[in-house]
């Protein structure tokens, strides 16, 4: 317990577990062990629709990054995902649906781990100086991170929007057991631009700053010309499942013949059912199948 | 600087928060409170991480929170947003020693933090930025309009709600307003909330120099009078928020240093004397009186 003699203020030794878990004396899983790769941080056993699952948080360290990632299990996992999420503000806008994929690992009897990219979120780093390299290496050392966590599971790469890039670089150099993208933004030059015509356009708020969008840095680095093509030619040769799940609308470029394409009914803009359940739903699905889970 | 990320059960459902804490023994305690409208504890732009970072450098330790249903609480219940940001407040305040913390709230962070100085826990002062305008109540008929066009929405969709129930499971809650306009109204808008914090607590408010939230409060600080403790400081631009880096860069400065005078010796005297009910009657001398 921390803070308790009077007069003392918070001061938080590492590896400290969540309060109510440490007053209520709830019955946490591994609470001697490590969270992820550092011991700080929290760990609580939660039941949601019935079921028990174990959930952590803490950091990740990777190169001079600190990275925050959440983490869902049950009890004995079957398989575990590193959830790579988008970037920026359409990022947070995500947010709570790539909780809850990983969430939904969790629920099929697997692992789901979140990480925040550098800049983002709860995560260190600079926001704007990342290249994409440098995020297929947080990449793999989350999916390593995750390996040492529970080593005897496969663990499979999911890569929402702009993760979805960093997902299919890393794959094969991370051994990942299945690879879904999820609504993929295979160009991120296109996707920047896009980005930046968009809030130029926005005349109600304006734009503070030249190179930033929507109240946020658009990455210089990660814009760069021809990244498509390399995603593309990654994705060509990859021998592991690699599924793409998105919405019918707008239509995709073709991709390469070994990926498997799962389209679901809808606009990415105007979700059917009002949220991306079915995107959600599908990612599930294509892992399940793939990698062995329930 | 420590910052520990904490899941803390609350009766709605796990909160997710972070504590910064300096690196030495802190001075004082304080709860960032973001605003509602997809507001997480990091802010936009990170502001909050920042601002919790440099009020570590000043020897503040800082608990920032995702209410419910967003971030890391988002499988905490909306409908109890009110009883898990208190709880998850009052799970920092055990942790603070003998002084109660300080509020710095961001827009609708207003209403959290009016809702402790109103139930009289321990809060040692509240500073607001982006102060959120107050609802303008329409007029009866077209609020029935207002009305009755969304159910008949709901209605005609509800077929294939109920087809996506069966399929995918429950709807994720909708990242909108954890606020309602409602509670507002109910509360009488931001000035009634305003003027009990500042019958209580220092009040702290930060403006920017062309919004036009600014003028309204220097018009209120004329009518709350010289004897309410609070103050008013103003910067330049059009927004005091994370939307740019200087925007975010001045709300930094601006409530650390706040933050760091109020937990001064003589201020500390101060605020505990308005904390056991009575109105401030001695501040100390370097603080302007009223909004204006």
């Amino acid at each position: 317990m921390v803070g308790t003699r009077p007069g003392e203020m918070l001061s938080v030794p590492a590896g400290m577990r969540s309060g109510a878990a440490a007053e209520a004396g709830t019955p946490a899983l591994h609470r001697g062990d490590p969270v992820l790769e550092t011991a700080t941080g929290g760990s609580v056993v939660c039941r949601s629709r019935g079921r028990e699952y174990l959930r952590e948080v803490g950091w990740i360290h990777s190169g001079p990054d600190r990275l925050y990632a959440s983490l869902y299990a049950a009890r004995t996992p079957a398989a575990g995902v590193v959830v790579l999420p988008h970037w920026g503000r359409d990022g947070r806008l995500l947010l709570e649906w790539c909780h809850r994929l990983a969430l939904g690992a969790a629920h099929r009897g697997g692992c789901g781990v979140l990480v925040q990219w550098p800049g983002n979120e709860d995560s260190e780093g600079g926001g704007g100086a990342p290249d994409l390299d440098r995020l297929v290496e947080i990449g793999l050392e989350v999916l390593a991170a995750s390996r040492r966590r529970f080593p005897t599971i496969p663990w499979s790469l999911a890569g929402v929007r702009l993760g979805a890039v960093v997902a299919a670089l890393a794959a094969d150099s991370g051994d990942a057991a299945a690879v879904v993208l999820v609504q993929p933004e295979l160009d991120l030059q296109a996707y920047f631009d896009q980005v930046a015509r968009a809030a130029r356009l926005n005349l109600v708020r304006g734009d503070p700053h030249p190179g930033w969008g929507f109240r946020a840095e658009i990455p210089a680095g990660l814009g760069q010309p021809g990244v498509g093509a390399r995603v593309h030619a990654a994705l060509g040769t990859l021998s592991r499942p690699v599924g793409v799940v998105r919405y019918a609308v707008p239509p995709s470029d073709p991709l390469p013949g070994n990926v498997l394409e799962v389209t679901v009914p809808g606009s990415w803009l105007r979700p059917p059912g009002g949220d991306h359940r079915p995107l959600r739903h599908r990612a599930l699905g294509f892992l399940s199948a793939s990698s062995g889970w329930r | 600087m420590d910052i520990l990320p904490v899941l803390i059960e609350t009766s709605g459902g796990v909160v997710g928060a972070m504590v910064t804490s300096p690196s030495g023994p802190p001075r004082g305690a304080a709860v960032i409170l973001p605003g509602a409208l997809g507001s997480t504890r990091s802010g936009l732009n990170q502001v909050f991480a920042r601002l919790a970072s440099s009020l570590a450098a000043v020897g503040v330790s800082s608990l920032r929170l995702d209410y419910p249903g967003s971030g890391e609480s988002h499988l905490c219940r909306m409908s109890s947003w009110e009883e898990s940001t208190a709880e998850t407040i009052e799970w920092f305040r055990r942790r603070c020693g003998e002084r109660n913390p300080v509020l710095v709230a961001e827009c609708a962070g207003l209403l959290p933090a009016y809702r402790e100085v109103h139930a009289g826990r321990g809060v040692s002062g509240v500073g607001l930025f982006l102060i959120p305008e107050p609802p303008a109540p329409g007029p009866a008929r077209r609020q029935r309009g207002w009305r009755a066009r969304p159910l008949a929405r709901w209605v005609w969709r509800l077929p294939r709600r109920l087809m996506f129930r069966v399929r995918y499971g429950p709807p994720d809650p909708r990242l909108v307003t954890i606020w309602p306009a409602s509670a507002y109204r109910a509360l009488g808008g931001s000035e009634a909330m305003l003027r009990e914090i500042a019958a209580r607590v220092p009040l702290w408010v930060l403006g920017a120099e062309a919004d036009p939230v600014t003028a309204e409060l220097r018009r209120l600080g004329d009518r709350l009078g010289p004897e309410a403790d609070c103050e008013l400081e103003v910067v330049g631009g059009t927004s005091t928020g994370g939307s740019s880096l200087p925007g975010a860069a001045d709300v930094v400065r601006a409530v650390t240093r706040w933050v760091d005078r109020l937990l001064q010796p003589a201020a500390v005297a101060a605020a505990a004397t308005v904390a056991d009910g009575g109105r401030a009657e001695a501040v100390s001398g370097d603080r302007r009186r009223g909004l204006g």
